[in-house]
């Protein structure tokens, strides 16, 4: 009877070592889920921070900004902003002399300012723009601050040999 | 044995309604994003229609044009139209943004002028839409042709149905 009740002792323990295994082992499974999902989350949150949507006004926007007529003239006349950085980019200047690069950037830089309205408390809280042929960098405009959130246009264009990329961006 | 399996698959489906969760709470920011868009492109048809668009009349095709020259007449047959009932708007709106200019156009101001109205904004309000466009016309120099091109944008008015 006194060995009986030891073995109905011992089993018990047994019984009860055995839950305490499945337990640790649940709480194993669930730390090691949890560090998953944790590691996932944090590569999603980043990859989403930088996230830059294309959109039908900057489009419109870079389309409408190349018809513009500049100041500057070649012996055909004003030339729209589109020949404007060709010229720049053949390294021309304009019919009276003027550097053509410094007419395109000034051009834009107003064209950016008048169209944008930018401000810590407006809509637009910053813009970006960079035009770059196949060989060097034609113009960059900076302005405002670059937050998470942006719509982006773009175009590409070219001229015989020579190739422009427009990249635009509006931080919101 | 069973509560464990019950507890782990639970866990397991509060993970997944998580991850849901996070995945699809952008869904409302790119919803508004579209119906911007939609909104805008409704704009770009107005100004690509053949009553507005340049055409081939400036050299290649170019989108986003306006022809102001046409445009100009056009502000005398827009009743014709039934004053935007053909496009579904209410108000339509033509402004030069650069370089800026608040002259109504009339015959004897254009083209040293920024703002065409053609149907004035309805006072019972309604959604205003816009979008970037380009403003070109022809002028004479030197006894030849030449055109000009402003930077400009067309608004418009319509009442969204609920």
């Amino acid at each position: 009877m006194f060995i009986r009740r030891d073995n109905y002792n011992l089993s018990g323990n047994i019984m009860k070592r055995k839950g305490q295994e499945e337990m640790v082992g649940f709480a194993l499974i669930l730390i090691v889920v949890g560090i998953v999902v944790l590691v996932f989350l944090a590569i999603s949150l980043n990859k989403r921070g930088s996230e830059n949507i294309n959109s039908v006004e900057t489009d419109s926007f870079v389309q409408s900004m190349l018809q513009y007529t500049s100041n500057c003239q070649d012996s055909f006349g004003n030339l729209s902003i589109k020949d404007l950085i060709f010229t720049c980019n053949s390294g021309k200047d304009c019919l009276d002399g003027m550097d053509s690069c410094s007419a395109l950037n000034s051009t834009l830089i107003d064209i950016m300012n008048k169209s944008w309205n930018v401000g810590p408390e407006n809509p637009t809280r910053g813009y970006e723009l960079n035009i770059t042929s196949h060989t060097k960098y034609l113009t960059y405009i900076d302005r405002g601050e670059h937050t998470s959130n942006s719509i982006g246009g773009s175009q590409d264009f070219s001229k015989g040999p020579e190739s422009v990329i427009i990249l635009m961006k509006i931080y919101s | 044995m069973i509560m464990m399996i019950l507890a782990v698959t639970l866990f397991f489906a509060l993970i997944g309604m998580f991850i849901l969760v996070i995945s699809l709470s952008n869904i409302k920011q790119k919803a508004a994003i579209l119906q911007q868009d939609n909104a805008k492109l409704l704009v770009s048809k107005i100004a690509d229609s053949p009553e507005f668009s340049c055409g081939n009349s400036f050299g290649t095709g170019m989108g986003s044009c306006i022809d102001l020259d046409k445009v100009i007449e056009f502000r005398n047959f827009i009743r014709n139209y039934g004053n935007g009932a053909f496009w579904g708007i209410q108000g339509l709106e033509i402004r030069q943004i650069y370089p800026k200019n608040d002259v109504e156009c009339t015959d004897s101001t254009f083209p040293n002028c920024g703002k065409i109205t053609l149907i004035p904004f309805p006072s019972t309000g309604g959604t205003g839409v816009s979008n970037f466009v380009s403003l070109c016309h022809f002028y004479s120099s030197d006894g030849q042709p030449r055109t000009r091109c402003s930077l400009g944008e067309i608004i418009i008015t319509y009442q969204e149905t609920s």
